[in-house]
């Protein structure tokens, strides 16, 4: 499982990678839109889990972009505003479906999400 | 009476007169002197004064008898010329055909001042034995002041007719009442404002209409009146035929006698009640429109707030996770990170509680309050146990209710954490869930869940204020969001509260009533959990 962490945080997403990698998965951190787009074409995630409201490309565009290139990629949106944020309301109305998790997550709780996963024991 | 002297001077009599030697002698003049009606007599063709009594020169305004006596009607009387007297007079004794006069009016000069009076009067022509007239007796009785005084109450009549046309036609109500309270008029809008007719009211006390508790107000009008001071613009609260009460403006005036003593008091009443709805319903809509504002303000707040706290709140977690997993930390360090993944757990929960409007599920789903109280109370087991709170729980079969599984919880875990902080020092706390209808629809069915406590209570004055955002009794450590947050999350599941509380010593406590509907409409933007499905 290649899991892509999209924060503009970055003790955010530092700690989550570092979490994730002592389950024993493979995770790294993106802290932009760009960057996030340039890892994602050599990390090829299975797994994306990204902030949504971020400086310049939001978190649900890049997303979609990941999406469009990687169709089987499992995306999370990730936030610490209510679902009175915009964004995630429109992304909805849109027909967008990822699954929105609340900040802040239990790491336990997340780790079991992604052991539900239907590819997850491919990985 | 002696026998010479004729009863009266009348035709029959004339003969008497017409003899020179056997006119009026000094009795019969003394007689007629202190008659109580005006008397004269005329005669020849002339129509000279033979003789006027002390009564006919003092409704002539004159004072001595010499100014008539062998003066003509004109020269004696100049200012009755064009009054049509003379002309009477004369026809009278050319015709011999008496005449009566009711009422008539002459204007007289008396004493240099013209006057207006009335008189009653006959002019009977005197007669010889042959039938000739010989003269006029003039037989008058002043009814000047009988005359002005029927005119000033014919007057007084119309005026208090029109006065009455004016009460009766008036929009407001006025009604008027002796100083021993009973009620002696009544108008056609008391009618209509109070629905009892005239007849019902007027001879009734006036606390027909005065609610119990207001009899007081009546006592201090009366005192009032009884000074003779107004009572202007008094706003209070009266009672109809059907038990209502309306809301008036009353006016009340003391009612004089002509001599100027008070013997009772008139009320003017305006219904005022429109008017203070309106005035009411202005206050309550400027009330709502600051609260609303105020809510706006602090969810904007609110949503910035869990933004800037959540994204720390993340790292810190994630950082303990990582800690607690180091390898070789002692039991000692393990104990610290344990107490400060308890203690963020915690600050998170507050957060969500209070700051974050989060959804986790997009779509609403089948709650069962009753498990969501029983978790609630697992979860301030401790906190109720620590205070010696005894609980009571009176469960109904309900069905469950749509709702969103966090905020259902949220609502239950803030009005049963007022209700324990509401009692340090122990008390009773019941709680009972039951099926129910909303207040202001019957038609909606939903579960009503009650948490009733036995703390200090919410004082009056605070009571319209518990839901707004940033207000708190509990400054030190409260946060004046919770009953906010509860509000606005029911507000989403169409759902409806209500508060009970009483802060008196002995019966203090606090009732909090909550509907969740069966159902409610999702919002726009709250997709159904099918399209979410990847």
């Amino acid at each position: 499982m290649h899991i892509l962490i999209i924060d503009d945080e970055r003790y955010v997403a530092d700690t989550l990678v570092m979490v994730l990698e002592q389950s024993g998965l493979e995770a790294i951190a993106a802290y932009d839109a760009d960057s996030a787009l340039k890892k994602a074409e050599s990390f090829r995630p299975t797994v994306v889990i990204s902030d949504v409201i971020m400086p310049g490309t939001n978190g649900i565009e890049v997303c979609q972009q990941i999406h469009a290139r990687f169709p089987a990629c499992h995306i999370f949106l990730f936030s610490g505003q209510a679902a009175t944020n915009e964004l995630v309301r429109d992304a909805y109305a849109k027909g967008v479906t990822w699954e929105l998790l609340a900040k802040p997550i239990e790491p336990e709780d997340l780790l079991a999400k992604l052991a539900a996963l239907p590819d997850a024991s491919q990985a | 009476m002696s026998e010479d002297f004729p009863r009266v001077p009348t035709a029959r009599n004339v003969k008497f007169f017409a003899d020179e030697s056997r006119r009026p002698n000094i009795a019969m003049r003394d007689l007629l002197q202190e008659a109580p009606s005006a008397i004269g007599v005329l005669f020849g063709d002339a129509l000279r004064w033979q003789f006027v009594n002390s009564e006919f020169l003092r409704v002539a305004g004159r004072n001595r008898a010499e100014e008539f006596v062998g003066k003509t009607i004109r020269e004696s009387l100049p200012e009755l010329e064009g009054q049509g007297f003379f002309e009477l007079l004369e026809n009278v004794y050319c015709t011999g055909n008496p005449y009566r006069g009711r009422e008539v009016k002459a204007v007289l000069n008396k004493n240099g001042h013209m006057q207006d009076a009335y008189f009653n009067f006959v002019y009977q022509p005197l007669r010889t034995d042959d039938g000739h007239v010989q003269g006029v007796l003039v037989h008058a009785i002043d009814v000047t002041y009988e005359v002005l005084a029927r005119n000033e109450i014919n007057r007084r009549d119309r005026a208090m007719g029109l006065l009455a046309a004016i009460v009766d036609s008036s929009d407001d109500a006025i009604v008027s009442k002796g100083l021993d309270g009973v009620i002696t008029s009544w108008n056609k809008s008391a009618e209509v404002l109070f629905g009892y007719s005239a007849e019902e009211a007027i001879g009734r006390h006036i606390t027909l209409i005065i609610p119990p508790d207001r009899r007081a107000e009546e006592d201090m009008i009366i005192e009032r009146i009884r000074r003779g001071q107004r009572v202007d613009h008094f706003e209070t609260v009266r009672l109809r035929k059907d038990g209502s009460r309306i809301e008036l403006s009353l006016t009340i005036s003391p009612v004089k006698d002509p001599a100027g003593k008070i013997i009772g008091a008139s009320k003017v009443a305006r219904d005022i009640t429109e008017r203070r709805q309106a005035a009411r319903s202005l206050r309550e809509s400027e009330e709502r429109l600051r609260k609303t504002e105020k809510l706006a303000a602090a969810g904007q707040l609110a949503a910035s707030l869990a933004h800037e706290i959540n994204n720390p709140l993340s790292s810190i977690t994630n950082a303990l996770y990582l800690l607690k997993h180091c390898p070789g930390l002692d039991p000692k360090a393990q104990s610290f990170v344990s107490i400060a993944s308890t203690e963020l757990a915690r600050m998170s929960r507050i957060v969500k509680q209070s700051l974050s409007y989060y959804r986790s599920r997009v779509l609403p789903k089948d709650v069962d309050i009753a498990a969501a109280v029983d978790e609630s109370l697992q979860v301030f087991s401790g906190k109720t146990d620590r205070a010696g709170i005894r609980i009571t729980r009176k469960i109904s079969k309900a069905g469950p209710v749509l709702g969103f599984p966090d905020e259902v919880r949220q609502v239950i875990d803030n009005l049963l954490l007022n209700a324990v902080e509401a009692m340090p020092r122990g008390g009773r706390l019941a709680i009972c869930v039951h099926p129910s209808r909303s207040w202001r629809d019957p038609s909606i069915h939903g579960v009503r869940l009650t948490i009733a406590d036995s703390g200090a209570g919410i004082p009056k004055g605070v009571l319209p204020r518990i839901f707004e955002p940033f207000f708190t009794t509990k400054p030190e450590k409260g946060t004046g969001l919770g009953l906010w947050v509860v509000y606005a999350l029911l507000a989403r599941h169409e759902g409806a509260i209500r508060v009970h509380s009483s802060a008196l010593p002995g019966r203090c406590g606090t009732a909090v009533s909550v509907l969740w509907p069966h159902v409610f409409r999702l919002q726009p933007g709250e997709v159904p959990e099918a399209s979410l499905a990847a």
